[in-house]
Parts: C-alpha cells; structure tokens; sequence
C-alpha cells in the first residue's frame, strides 16, 4: 500500500494543527485545569521518552539483539523505583531554587559557570544525534509510504512544521518558572496516540500474522528459533550497560528533565509516575515481540525498523496505516519539540546570556522569548544538519545510544548533587571533560561520517555501533569520569560560595545575609535592579517578588526585604539561570558589608531554615536542634510578654503573651522599629526602653477596651563572653486583674464598713423609734380617733420594718454558721427584696410587677435568696436608668422552680454575654460598680444546686431576661415555712 | 542524603535490590533459560511495577 506524499504531508500538517488546537484549548482554559493537572496527563507526558527509536527502532533491535530492547525501558523502571531518594529530592531541589534544566542544576550545585556550560555543550551535541534520529524515522518512515520521494526534502519540511508549532506553544513565557500547560497536555495527547497505535498494530499482528493468541503459541512451537532468539538479549554483556545507560536516560535526558521537573506541579505527579511510567513503558514493550513476529512470519518487505507500518498495511485499510504513521509522527515532534525547549534555555542562560550586556536591551522579556525562539530554530536545523551528516547505515538504535551515553557521563554529578557534599567543581569538570572526551572520540566523531576515519594516539576509532559496544563504552567511561571526578575533588577544596551551594542542596544552608542591605524599600530594590535588567523588568521581577511572599510595595522590614531579594535572585534564576541570577542580584542589590549582621535581626530567617531542615539533623546537630526548641518553647509558653529589641530599635522576638496583651501579631511586629508599633504602644515601649530605669510598676494604659495595668522589666542581652552586644530584652507583665482586684477589695472593704456603720445607725436609729411607737400606742389608747396618731404608729412600724431589713441584711453574708436550705417562700424573697430596692432613689420609678403563686417554695435560704433577687434587681435598675419595668414570674417544673425576671432596659450585649457572670466583670464605670453582683448571685444559686443564666427578652429586641431554677420544697407539718 | 531521602531510604533501596535481583542477577539468567511463555518477563516486570506502586501508595499514606 502506497500514499502520496501530499496525502501524508496534508495527515501530517492536520494532526499538528490538532495537536495545535488541543494546547490552544489548554492555555486558553477551554480544558478543565483539573484534567491538565491530574497525575494520568502528567504520567502521559513523560511518555516523550519514547521517541521514533521505541515506535520504530524496537522492532529493529529486538529483531537484532532479543530482549535486550526491554533494557531501555527496565532502566527507566529501576530509575522510578527509587523516586523516594531519587527524583524527588530533585524535583523539591529544582523547584526550592527555580532551576529550569540540568546545566542549571550543576552550575547552581558546584557554583560554576564553567560548570553549566560545558553540562551545556555535553547535553547539546549529546541531544543532536538524537533530534537527527527523529528526523531521519520520520523521513524514512514517509519513504516507505510513499516509495519514491526525497527524504531530505520530507525532513526539511518536517523540521518546519515542529519548528513553528516549539516555537509557539514552547517559548510563550520568557521564564519556565511559568507552567506551559498547553504543551504539557498537547504531549500527553502524543503520547496517547503513540501508545494506542502500537497497541492497535500488535492486536493486528496476532490478529492477521497468527489468528490470536493460540495461533502465535503455535508459531512460537513451530518456530522454537524466534523465541530463543528473543531470550538470548537477556543473557547478552551488553545487558548491564544499557541497563545502567537507561537508568541515567529516565531522568537526565533534556526532554525528561524538563517533563519531570519543570513542568511538574507537584510531589503527587511524581509519585503516581513512580509506577504509571513504567507500566506506559511495559505496554509499548509488550507490544514489540508480536509486531515483530508478524514481520517473520508473514515475511514482510522493508526495512525491519519499519515493521510497524508494514504490519499496518495488512489491515489493507488507508486509515489504519495512517494513524500508525501519525503515531510515528507523535513520537518524532514530541522528542524534537520538548528537547529543543529544554535545550534551547540552557544554550541561552550558559551560553548566550553571559556574553550578552543585558542593560542595553530595550525589553529584557522581549529580547529573551526571541533568543529563546531563535535558538530552538538553530537547534532543530542542528538535528537536520546532523541528520545529514551521521552514518545512515546503522540502524535508529545506534544513534539513539550516542544520546544515552553522553547523559551518563552525568550520573557522577547527580549523586553528588544528592549525597556528596564534599564534592568540587574541579573535581566534576574534570570527571565531565574525561568522560565527554571518550564519548566524542569514541561514539559522536567515529559516527560522522564527515568526518572520516579518526585516529587517536595513532589508534584508529571505529564506530559504536553494537549494543555490546556501547555497554561497554559505558562501563569504561562512567568509570573514568567517576575516578577523575573523586581524585580531584579530594585533592582540591571548594571555595566557601560552593560549600554553601552544595547545603542548599541538602536543604541544610544555614547562610545568614553578611551585612545589612542598602536599599531600605522594593522601590529601591527596582533603582538598583534598573540598570542591569531595565526599568520595566525591574518592576516587574519586585512586583512578581513581593507577590510570591505576600508583601507590599510599602514593606521596609530588613529581614523581609533579605527574603525579598533571595526570591529575586530564585526568580531570576529561573529565567537566566542560577549564576548570572546570583551575578546580578549580587552586583546590584549590594549588602553594606561594613555593617554588622545581628543575629536577632536575622533571628526568623534562621529559624525558617532550621525547620525546614529539622529532619536532616543528625547526632549532635540534632541535639542542638532539639535543645534550641526546647529553649524557644519556653520563650513562647512564658506567661510574660517577652519583646527582644535590636540595637537599630528593631523587633525580633514577639511571643504569643505578648500578641495576647497588645493584640498585635508577631508577624505584624516581627522586623518593625518599635515606633511603628500602634498607639500606644510604639510610645509605651520605646520611652521604656530609652528610660534609665530598668523596670516600672503597674504602668496604666488607655485602650480601647478599657484601662490596662502592666509591670515592664528590661535587660540588656549578652554573647557568649557576656558582653552586651546591644540587643535588649523586655518583659511585660499584666497586671490589670490583680490590680483591679485589689480595687476592688478596697471598694468591698469599704462597703462592708459602711454596711457595719449602717447595722449601728439602724440599731441607735431603733431605740427612740420604739420610744415613739410606744408614746403613740399610749396616745392611741387615750384617744382612739385620732388619725394622726395612728399615722404616726404606721410610720414608726415602717421605720421599725426598714431598719430590721437592713440589719438583717448587713448580717447575712457572714458565714458565721452554715445555713441550710429550706423551705422559702419566692413571694415573700421577692417582695422583700422590692422593699429593699426601693430604698434605692435611683429605683424610686421602677414600677415592678409579680406573679407568684403564694404556696411556691423552693428549697434556699430566705436571705440569700433576697441578696440574690436584690443583685439582679439593681442590676435590672440600672439597665433600664431607672425608669422601667421589672417583672418576676415563677412557676413550678417538673423538675424544680423557674424564677424569670424580666426586665425592658438596654440589654446585654452579645459580646459581654459570655463574661458576665465572671467576678469583676462590668460595664459600670469604675467606683459605680463591683462586678461583684451576679457572680455572686450565681454563687448562692450554685450553692443551692441550681442554675441561674442569662439571655435576652424573648421576642423583643431590648431587655434581658435572667432565668433561675431551683429545687422545689415540699411542705410537711414539721417544717415551718421561712418567709 | 537530604531530607526527603532520610525516611524513605530503605523502602527505595529495597525496590532497587529487588529489581537488580529480578532483572540484573543470576535470577534474570534462570527465568530467563526456563522454558516459560514468551510473555513472562513482562510479568515479572508488571509484578514489579505493583510492588513500587504498593509500597508508595504506603508512603504516601505515611507522608513520604
């Protein structure tokens, strides 16, 4: 079955345009994100490791080399199997620090510009082999279709194509901090179509070769030699080599770096792809050994590496054959695309902007999106050119290995990165220049066929061209690089920059800023960034700055503008890299180096990287670290207020009693001068700690929820030698509740004496009272008509009942002897308690109203009972300004006696409700009341076995009700009822 | 080993041992000289993909 070319351009160009139309989709949010974001697509995305070499070449190398195809994938398994200590700690590295490619990781970890350009140069001449591999499947691959046309003339015209759509959905934003959603679900689409495709041709294989599944055990019987064959890859030398080259594969390659960890979101992407990438993989692998058998058996023409489409072609259906060849056109533009996106950042951060004066740039961003553009343009016509000049007779595997090999000569650095803090930049340039060096002459040069025969120390180079070559090569090469990789660095040191590098890469840096910063607001970070980046790209990296931690434009703090400028410097980073970005913010947001770096200035920034790093300490560190903790919690949990001042005034310490006494947060002080404290505490504080004196006593202050008293101590600070270093620590006390105690005492003692005073006039008022009543009686006797006499005789029993209430009533609060309940009376409690009250001038309006049954006794004492109702009633005074109305109503329960007293004053507040009951609590202002009534009220109820609360009126919008229950008495002969 | 590593150390390395022992020892060499279907290394290689999902699920729940 043969097609034109213009058939399979026009299939080509229409499947672009949907890939096209699917990123469009997802960047214009057409998509849920909550599909582009799931783990399934980001699994599918890394399916770009399988490029035309698996679609294709698998078919090749199982047919030359057995099971050792599977190598490539098992690799990749063993690589994802150790995502826990592998890839993870990579991807939390990467994304800490905004690192967008593998250059980026080493040149941050070993400091070195050197460094990332040569990581550079290795994975781009490393990665062209590749590219051209793509090129020379998809031009093969359309050759076959076809029959007759050009392949040169089918790559150029592909390379176009990818070229256009890279340039547009890959380098949309000028960092790649910034997730290209678009691309990622436009690759997870590839990858699906690449996997159903070749599953779709090994269901025809077993279908059209064998009849199914039994007709290929019965070929396998038949043909005991195929099976065999395929065995033989898993016993062969080469098995451990590509092995180990897949491994490094999964991870470093420049298109999988990207897929892994710059486009990825989150951890919980990674680990879903721990196991769904590997299983992606074992379903295309699974489907090689039919594919291949079918071309066997059925003795299919064309190149083996072909055999998919062969297979497709006896479908005899044009459909068929074509979504294959679009499947191999997937695997071909995903690999180009992602790996000229990726590569095209690291030639632009390593090797072009370092040569480039970024301040004569009109737009910084513009600039960037198109260097980025131009290259990957220059690294796709790179592949093509390569393409026409590698050695096109060995198969698509071979050159596929080249790319393999050259990523290994990574694998010493990676574990250094990870697990060798130890390590130098000389040591990895000198590992990185041994191995590249062997890889080139003896894979990279030997395959151009430009180049010729190469001799080397008067050797001749032959090319690696079998799998057993390469597996060896790559045993022989690591193991060079790794040697001169460790015997330098134990002969050479790092410099302090690097060591500090490689402790951020153990999330163990503890670097506090040396010096002060010069500029003191964002809007002079900007005047400073300005000249090296532009005015608007200044502005904009602030603004993205101050965004990512939360700040304002108004933030002056020096340990928040410190972050502010690491955050610079990461996003930076991101953009151009991690030196450059560390060059420039070094060179333009400039620490005065003159001055002192106090550790309390920096106390948070310490504190935020030591617990972020708690669960690395190990031994002695960890010790410390526990003890440190230990020390801070006694800080935090001290009921004192505790605020440690810088010598520049600035706060460092601002712990929970403090926040709980000013009602300012310690995120809000943390950093700010104590004359920016709110009134009036910037005034409080600062004077305290300009006085001379080293404490002050029940300091009184006016806030709004009412005068508070606090006892202030200070101390200065000391290092080590104990020698003050001008830091100084003040402690804060309340004491308001002690003092308004004591106030309150006081008030109570007086109003106990004039309680005492009282019982005497009454008793001195008594006795000529009795005299008058017993003149008038005498009188009364002689004339009993007399009205006046007998008003005088009302009179003086009034006068006689007042003063024997309030006798009675200054002599119930002792607890001279324990009074029992009993049986009382609630009507006759309440109407003493009226009586009692009326003596009150303020409640001489009150108008005061009862319904009580006269037999309704509850189990108290009678005068309690009246102290009680006398409380709520003065209280009821007061909210109504006495002039409304008090009811009370009690009623039997079930259960016990309810007493409501109702009255229509103001009410209480929502607010106070909870409090009103506490001793000391009120409203009044201070001399007017105790805060004494209710609580006490509650007490004598409490006392009693009953409830008393509180609780607005019922159906009316002011006036509050008070609710009391208690026990009900039951009423026998023997016990006299107390009224 | 840095944070992350310092917990899930030995789940990690354990799955590596176990897939050198079923894919680069002598035991890749027995498996692969019986006289087995065609298919079963793709077993063995999709017993160990469970176990790697098993044994992060597990870690997950654990906060890896």
């Amino acid at each position: 079955m043969t097609f034109s070319l213009g058939t399979l351009f026009f299939s080509a160009v229409a499947y672009l345009s949907l890939l096209f139309l699917v990123a469009h989709a997802s960047e214009k949010g057409w998509v849920p994100a909550a599909l582009i974001r799931h783990p399934a697509v980001y699994v599918l995305s890394l399916g770009v490791y399988a490029t035309t070499w698996s679609y294709y070449g698998s078919v090749g190398f199982a047919a030359s080399s057995g099971l050792l195809y599977t190598t490539i994938y098992l690799g990749v398994t063993l690589a994802f199997a150790m995502t826990p200590i592998l890839l993870l700690p990579l991807l939390r590295l990467i994304h800490r620090h905004q690192l967008t490619s593998v250059a980026d990781l080493f040149a941050f970890r070993f400091h070195s510009r050197l460094s990332g350009i040569l990581v550079t140069l290795m994975l781009l001449t490393g990665s062209l082999p590749y590219l051209a591999l793509q090129v020379r499947a998809v031009s093969e691959s359309t050759q076959v279709l076809t029959g007759d046309s050009s392949p040169e003339v089918i790559a150029v015209v592909f390379c176009l194509m990818v070229s256009v759509f890279a340039i547009i959905f890959g380098a949309r934003h000028v960092t790649l901090r910034e997730k290209h959603n678009g691309l990622v679900a436009a690759i997870a689409f590839e990858s699906l179509v690449k996997i159903v495709a070749l599953l779709a041709v090994a269901w025809l294989a077993l279908e059209i070769g064998f009849g199914g599944f039994a007709g290929l055990d019965q070929w396998l019987l038949d043909n005991p030699q195929a099976l065999l064959q395929l065995r033989e890859g898993a016993s062969s030398q080469a098995w451990a080599g590509l092995l180990f080259l897949a491994f490094a594969a999964a991870f470093l390659l420049p298109r999988q770096f990207h897929m892994l960890f710059t486009e990825n979101l989150d951890d919980r992407g990674l680990r879903t792809a721990s196991w769904g990438f590997p299983l992606f993989l074992l379903l295309l692998a699974a489907a090689i050994p039919p594919i291949l058998w079918a071309g066997q058996a059925l003795s299919l023409p064309g190149p083996v590496d072909y055999t998919v489409l062969s297979v497709a072609a006896l479908s005899e259906s044009p459909a068929m054959v074509l979504f294959t060849y679009l499947g191999g056109i997937s695997a071909a533009s995903a690999m180009i695309i992602v790996s000229t996106l990726a590569l095209s950042s690291m030639c632009l951060n390593h090797l072009v902007l370092p040569l480039t004066r970024l301040a004569g740039l009109p737009d910084l961003y513009t600039t960037l999106r198109w260097a980025r553009r131009a290259l990957i343009g220059a690294i796709i016509a790179a592949g093509y050119f390569f393409y026409l000049s590698l050695e096109r007779t060995e198969g698509l595997v071979s050159w596929g290995l080249i790319s393999f090999l050259a990523m290994a000569q990574l694998i010493p650095g990676v574990l250094a990165v990870l697990f060798w803090p130890g390590a130098t930049r000389q040591g990895f340039i000198a590992g990185l220049l041994t191995g590249g060096t062997i890889w080139g002459m003896a894979t990279l040069l030997p395959a151009l066929n430009t180049m010729g025969a190469v001799r080397f120390i008067g050797i001749d180079l032959d090319i690696a061209s079998t799998p057993l070559e390469f597996g060896e090569l790559a045993f022989w090469s690591v193991a060079a690089n790794a040697l001169a990789f460790l015997t330098v660095s134990l002969i050479t040191r790092q410099d302090p920059r690097e060591t500090e590098a490689a402790a951020a890469c153990r999330e163990l840096s503890m670097r506090v800023p040396a010096g002060a910063l010069i500029a003191e607001s964002p809007a002079q970070f900007v005047e400073q960034l300005a000249p090296v980046t532009g005015l608007p790209a200044a502005r904009a990296e602030i603004s993205k700055g101050l965004e990512d931690l939360g700040l304002e434009w108004s933030e002056d703090r020096p340990d928040r503008l410190q972050q502010l400028r690491e955050q610079v410097q990461r996003n930076l980073s991101g953009m151009m890299g991690p030196v450059l970005a560390r060059d420039i913010v070094d060179e333009c947001l400039r620490l005065d180096a003159d001055s002192r770096g106090a550790i309390a200035q920096n106390v948070r920034i310490i504190e935020e990287r030591l617990e972020r790093s708690r669960s690395g300490f190990k031994g002695i560190a960890a010790e410390l670290d526990a003890l440190r903790r230990y020390h801070r919690q006694i800080l935090e949990d001290l009921p004192l207020g505790v605020v440690a001042v810088t010598p520049a005034g600035r706060i460092a310490r601002w712990n929970p009693a403090m926040q709980k006494i000013t009602d300012i947060s310690a995120s809000r002080a943390l950093g700010r001068t104590l004359g920016e404290l709110s009134t009036p505490w910037a005034g409080l504080l600062g004077e305290f700690v300009e006085a001379t004196d080293e404490q002050t006593a029940k300091r009184s202050l006016a806030l709004s929820n009412g005068t508070r008293w606090l006892n202030l101590r200070k101390a200065m600070i000391s290092d080590a030698t104990g020698t003050p270093n001008g830091d100084r620590l003040v402690l804060v006390e309340d004491v308001t509740d002690m003092e308004r105690l004591e106030t309150e005492l006081a008030h109570s003692e007086r109003l106990a004496s004039i309680g005492r005073l009282a019982a005497g006039v009454a008793h001195e008022i008594g006795n000529p009272v009795t005299g008058i009543a017993c003149l008038a009686q005498e009188l009364e006797d002689h004339s009993p008509e007399n009205q006046q006499i007998r008003q005088i005789l009302e009179q003086t029993k009034r006068i006689s009942h007042i003063v024997q209430t309030l006798v009675t009533y200054a002599h119930a609060g002792r607890k001279d002897a324990p009074q029992l309940p009993e049986p009382t009376s609630v009507l006759a409690v309440a109407e003493e308690a009226e009586h009692l009250l009326q003596l009150n001038p303020k409640a001489r309006d009150m108008s005061f109203e009862r319904t009580i049954d006269p037999a309704l006794l509850v189990m108290a004492d009678h005068q309690k009972l009246v102290q009680v109702l006398v409380n709520i009633y003065s209280n009821a005074v007061d909210a109504c300004d006495g002039a409304g109305k008090v009811s009370t109503i009690a009623k039997p329960l079930r259960d016990g006696v309810q007493i409501r007293i109702i009255d229509n004053g103001r009410g209480v507040s929502a607010s106070i409700r909870d409090k009103i009951l506490e001793p000391f609590f009120t409203t009044k202002t201070p001399g007017e009341g105790t805060g004494l009534g209710l609580a006490l009220a509650h007490n004598i109820i409490t006392e009693y076995g009953g409830s008393l609360r509180l609780q607005p009126r019922r159906g009316r919008s002011s006036g509050t009700e008070v609710i009391i229950r208690l026990a009900a008495a039951e009423v026998s002969e023997e016990i006299p009822v107390n009224a | 080993m840095s944070r992350a590593a310092a917990g899930n150390g030995p789940v990690s390395l354990l799955l590596l041992a176990v897939g050198l022992f079923l894919f680069l020892s002598p035991f890749t060499h027995w498996w692969n000289q019986q006289n087995l279907p065609w298919y079963t290394p793709f077993l063995i290689w999709l017993g160990y993909i469970i176990v790697i999902g098993i044994a992060v699920g597990r870690r997950r729940r654990h906060d890896l």
